[in-house]
């Protein structure tokens, strides 16, 4: 607990916010003084119509304490939330920039996958801050000061009766322990539905994309039976919650004649015999009642909050353990010389179907400007060696060697990741999988939001070349939104990056078919212009892809069968008859 | 089952408080009691004063406090449990109905609905419609019930007080009033927290390609525009929480300042006072909810617009009168400026090929709505098809009945169909979760998915939009051949489009489209291929 409790000091502790820190403090100390004075200045004003006092006197001081209270709270409130708002600030991009950067799928985690899920990382990021956030909007962060001018309000009156005033402190902290215990039970059954609402929320989500695509098929009323489920069990749960909280804010609010029975049983005691001091007392049970009452809920809107800033924190610690790109921050594309890479063996883990396929004895070289096509059955391995390629899968017994002109070398295996990005920022990759960005066209290109002069010089020139991107009626400035684009003009967008960008390797993962013509020719033409500058390997599905290529490795059940030219091949190798047979035989 | 969504946002109250009448009459006596029995506190408090004055303190009856307190205790938590109950029953009928009628309706119906929007409406707006029956109502009632019992008390104690009160009445307005008025950046917090939201997302999907390209840097910069513009929304949006909420607390120390100078002035007794305060107390609690009535209203009222809007285009009817007039043997089905002949032929393959963008899609979604205005079973499958987050077998079967022959068709169709490989054996392989529109498998493989849940359901028509085109030409090959030799499948009638060759070649009929001339060519697959017709033109092209 105190280990904790020191690190979330750590965590919300901002050394840039000591003026705010300042204020804050200050107007809790202003209120607690305020609290201090008040039962004085109430039991003064009772007493005045009694025994003749100056009632005039005693009204103007509490007026000035009213107003005083006024200020005090709104400059406090201000301040916090201008506070959070800073700290929520440097959280968030803490941690989003330092997951950002790191490289989760190195080779002590599973396959490559990367270590957070996306739920896990919205979740971190985000929904973690939305208890600090809920807590700003709703005002939760008021029960601070409320406390301290209520608490000083006791000890206040404890000078003007001691007994009634000890009584009355002890009566609010039983009241006070009793509703947080009652929350504890309550928390519980407010997970459960907040844990219901979310599923309930996924499934609405789910089902709110399958309408138009189910209706066109038999009725089963899939949405229906799942939706209900989901209704009837979130129903269920906040009908129980419904009664815990009825319950509790009704006990809460029959607070206020117990606490006056309590004055009447411990009068003998107290021995009071001036209304001034009972007035005293029941404004302050007046007053105390609303924190009470608050304080369950914001005890745990504030542990909400705390555990998210400690989770978040905990992931920024997490993260900050794993290798970081920031680190190989200059790397610019490498002017390639060599380029080697072997794969012993390789197999997918045994859930992903791991004892059916596995690769073995893979050894390509390459030279720079060479078009290497791979060829083969579905399943036979060509798309794993890309991943491979890619680094998007880790392979613990490949090896990859890369040689500049300028003399540098990037020679890793994945099990010693350091120079996994080097390497990496020297590839580009087409496929299915290479995200199209919902911003312009720009920025797809060139993937970044400075101004590059280049890219308009480079366009005009793809505009000339390909008859397609030239007829496409689209600008660089256009915003892009992959939902509207074919898979064919998703390549392209890739394809186009690729060119740009002008990596010395580029990996190309040809989508089978689903093109029409023009868009087919202008991917070859774009696969071309790629291969001017790069090394490329493409995956092939078509024959017109690769006869040209310089050389193309004929691959079968994962291991290579053979290699060599097109011509080359119709020649020596039986695969590759068969293959290019059957294609054509279809 | 009895429609309440589409109805106007009144009639509908009106019916709902028909509907669960006993409830609310339970709630407000209730309320009516608690209010009756609160108004006793402040004259026992008073009395608590005098008597300390007078020195017969111990004469007061303690039981009398107790009794209070387990009346409020009671009544109130009743009369809470009988607002929401009839609140929350509502919320799940009204959702079940409306997904009941979106999955029952055309989708051109609700076109105008992404699906973001749908999800809005029946998660957010229906919660809204929730919070309206649920809180907005019971404090109204609760404030209506108060007052009416409150200021009757007071009147007949001192009228002078009752005046007393309007400073709190005034704060509490303002209070309102500047809540109100922050709401909008309430609202707009919310929007750039969605962009926030999306962002981190795209960032997710994309991170790769963003490490591949060295565009770290942009990013973060971008997310922390984003971030702080919303965060900086929020802060101006508590900015009235923070200067309104402790206005209500200085117009109570108003007001009891306003009681103390009339007990002075009229010389009335010092524990007139404290009557006074305790009810400033007890009036507190009800009207400090007045903005949310409002905002929670507004909220419910809106939500009920947009909702009313959905429903209202889910109810139009499908009468054009190409559907009417169609029949099996042939449809007139509008296309473009024009309209086309569709006539496939029963138990027989047809394929329509042309340019993409021609209206292939688009002649398959119409043919499935005659299909389905005609009651013909049916199964279409789309180009890019939705894939629900759930098991493979759960999205082949679509909550159709499984039986153990329709469970073997599976299997053997995900045998067919390549996608064994994707599990250690077939059980595990029907169990396996999918995720979000099934991110767990690639684009093909969730199209294998689908096409196979059409094979096993109970229908004479099976549409399939582009169904090959992310399987290689060999399993293509194996897959039609197979589905030709199945006698399952021989009285069904196959429509496809395609941009193969191969596909084409399978096909009994092919009908070549476009989109100025609609039908430029149509007949028997055998005739019109290898026979310099216009479609071996259109596949020259990409010279296969």
């Amino acid at each position: 607990m105190s280990f904790s409790q020191s690190k979330i000091f750590k965590y919300i502790y901002l050394r840039d916010q000591k003026i705010i820190l300042f204020l804050i403090g200050g107007s809790i100390l202003i209120s607690a003084f305020l609290g201090y004075i008040t039962p004085d200045l109430i039991s003064d004003l009772y007493a005045s119509y009694n025994d003749g006092g100056d009632t005039d006197k005693a009204i103007y001081y509490l007026v000035a304490l009213f107003i005083g209270e006024y200020f005090v709270s709104v400059i406090y409130q201000i301040s916090i939330n201008k506070y959070v708002q800073s700290l929520l600030y440097s959280i968030r991009n803490r941690s989003y920039s330092s997951w950002l950067t790191s490289i989760e799928n190195t080779a002590s985690e599973k396959n490559g996958e990367q270590k957070y899920p996306m739920g896990e990382v919205l979740s971190r990021v985000l929904t973690d801050t939305e208890a600090v956030i809920e807590m700003v909007t709703s005002g939760s962060f008021k029960i601070f000061i409320d406390f301290a001018f209520i608490i000083s309000c006791l000890i206040g009156f404890i000078r003007l009766n001691t007994i009634s005033g000890l009584a009355l402190i002890t009566a609010e902290v039983v009241a006070c322990i009793l509703l947080v215990v009652g929350s504890r039970q309550m928390a519980k059954v407010y997970m459960q539905v907040r844990r219901s609402i979310g599923i309930m929320s996924r499934v609405i989500a789910n089902l709110s994309g399958g309408f138009r695509y189910t209706y066109f098929h038999p009725k089963y009323n899939y949405a229906s039976k799942k939706g209900y489920e989901s209704f009837e069990d979130f129903l269920r749960k906040q009908l129980k919650a419904n009664v815990w909280d009825a319950t509790y804010f009704a006990t809460a609010e029959s607070l206020f004649p117990i606490l006056l029975a309590l004055l009447v049983i411990i009068f003998p005691y107290s021995q009071i015999t001036e209304m001034a001091i009972i007035a005293t007392i029941v404004d302050l049970i007046q007053r105390s009642i609303g924190p009470i009452k608050e304080v369950a809920g914001k005890i745990s809107s504030i542990q909400r909050a705390r555990t998210g800033i400690v989770r978040i924190e905990e992931f920024n610690e997490d993260l900050e353990k794993l290798p970081k790109t920031t680190r190989y921050k200059n790397s610019k594309n490498l002017e390639l010389e060599k380029f080697k890479v072997s794969i012993d063996h390789f197999s997918y883990p045994l859930d992903r179907g791991g004892e059916k396929f596995s690769l073995e004895n893979i050894e390509i070289e390459a030279a720079p400007g060479q078009l290497i096509g791979m060829v083969g059955a579905s399943g036979c391995g060509k798309s794993t060696i890309l991943k491979i390629l890619a680094t998007d899968l880790i392979a613990k017994d490949a090896h990859i060697y890369f040689k500049a002109k300028d003399g540098d070398e990037i020679d890793f295996s994945f099990t010693r990741s350091e120079n996994l990005l080097n390497y990496k920022r020297q590839v580009s990759i087409v496929s299915q999988d290479s995200h199209i960005f919902s911003s312009s066209l720009l920025f797809n290109i060139t993937m970044s939001y400075e101004d590059e002069p280049r890219v308009y010089e480079f366009w005009k020139d793809v505009k000339e070349r390909i008859p397609y991107v030239g007829n496409w009626k689209i600008s660089l400035e256009d915003s892009i939104n992959a939902k509207d684009l074919s898979l064919g003009q998703k390549q392209l967008i890739c394809a186009l990056r690729a060119c740009y960008l002008a990596k010395p390797i580029v990996l190309f993962d040809e989508i089978s078919s689903g093109l029409d013509s023009d868009l087919e020719e202008a991917l070859k033409k774009l696969v071309l212009l790629i291969q001017k500058n790069s090394l490329t390997f493409i995956v092939a599905h078509r024959i017109e892809t690769i006869v040209h290529a310089d050389k193309i490795i004929v691959m079968d059940n994962g291991r290579m069968k053979a290699t060599g030219s097109h011509t080359e091949l119709l020649e020596s190798s039986e695969t590759y008859q068969d293959f290019i047979s059957q294609l054509n035989k279809i | 089952m009895q429609y309440r969504l589409g109805r106007s946002f009144f009639p509908w109250i009106i019916l709902h408080s028909i509907e669960y009448w006993y409830y609310y009459i339970g709630a407000v006596v209730c309320l009516y009691f608690l209010h009756h029995f609160s108004s006793e506190i402040p004259l026992l408090a008073k009395n608590l004063g005098d008597s300390a004055m007078a020195g017969n303190l111990e004469e007061i009856d303690i039981p009398q406090f107790f009794f209070l307190a387990i009346y409020i205790l009671f009544f109130r938590s009743l009369s809470r449990l009988l607002f929401f109950y009839p609140a929350r029953i509502q919320q799940r009928n009204l959702r079940m109905e409306l997904v009941h009628r979106l999955e029952e309706s055309p989708p051109r119906n609700y076109k105008g609905f992404n699906e973001g929007a749908i999800f809005q409406t029946v998660y957010n707006d229906l919660n809204r419609i929730r919070g309206f029956v649920g809180f907005a109502l019971l404090h109204f009632g609760n404030i209506i019930i108060a007052s009416i019992i409150f200021i009757p008390k007071i009147t007949s104690f001192n009228s002078d007080f009752l005046i007393a009160f309007s400073p709190l009445i005034g704060t509490v307005i303002g209070f309102s009033g500047l809540i109100f008025f922050f709401q909008p950046w309430m609202k707009r917090g919310m929007d750039e927290y969605a962009e926030v939201q999306n962002f981190l997302l795209e960032s997710y999907e994309a991170k790769k390609t963003i490490q591949n390209y060295n565009s770290e840097d942009d990013f973060r910069k971008s997310f922390n525009d984003l971030s702080r513009q919303e965060l900086r929304t929020f802060y101006i949006s508590s900015m009235g929480r923070a200067i309104s909420s402790p206005l209500v607390k200085l117009g109570v120390g108003a007001s009891l300042i306003w009681a103390a100078l009339i007990v002075k002035n009229d010389n009335l007794p010092a524990s007139d006072l404290i009557f006074f305060s305790s009810f400033l107390f007890l009036v507190l609690e009800p009207l400090m909810l007045l903005s949310w009535i409002g905002i929670v209203s507004s909220q419910g009222y809106a939500a009920w617009t947009r909702i009313k809007e959905l429903v209202g285009s889910l109810d139009e009817k499908v009468d054009d009168a190409w559907i009417k007039e169609g029949s099996l043997e042939s449809v007139t089905i509008p296309f473009w400026n024009q309209s086309i002949e569709f006539s496939p032929v029963k138990d027989k393959w047809t394929v329509l090929i042309g340019e993409t963008g021609c209206g292939k899609s688009w002649i398959m979604e119409q043919y499935g709505l005659f299909l389905d205005q005609n009651k013909i079973p049916f199964s279409l499958i789309h180009q890019e098809p939705y894939l629900y987050n759930d098991t493979v077998i759960e999205n082949i079967f679509l909550g159709q009945e499984k039986t153990e022959e329709s469970l073997s068709l599976a299997k053997k169709y995900l045998k067919l169909f390549g996608l064994d490989i994707l599990a250690k054996d077939i059980d595990k392989l029907l169990d396996m979760e999918l995720g979000e529109n099934g991110k767990r498998v690639s684009g093909g493989q969730a199209k294998r998915i689908c096409l196979i849940r059409s094979l096993v359901a109970d229908v004479d028509y099976v549409l399939w939009d582009d169904p090959f085109s992310s399987v290689d030409l060999l399993l293509e090959n194996k897959i039609i051949s197979e589905m030709k030799e199945d006698p399952r499948l021989s009285h069904k009638t196959f429509i496809l489009t395609s941009h193969r060759f191969s596909t084409v070649k399978a096909c009994d009929f092919v009908i070549l489209l476009d989109k100025e001339r609609g039908v430029v060519l149509e007949g028997q697959t055998r005739d019109l291929i290898n026979n310099g017709t216009k479609i071996d033109e259109f596949f020259a092209k990409q010279n296969i």
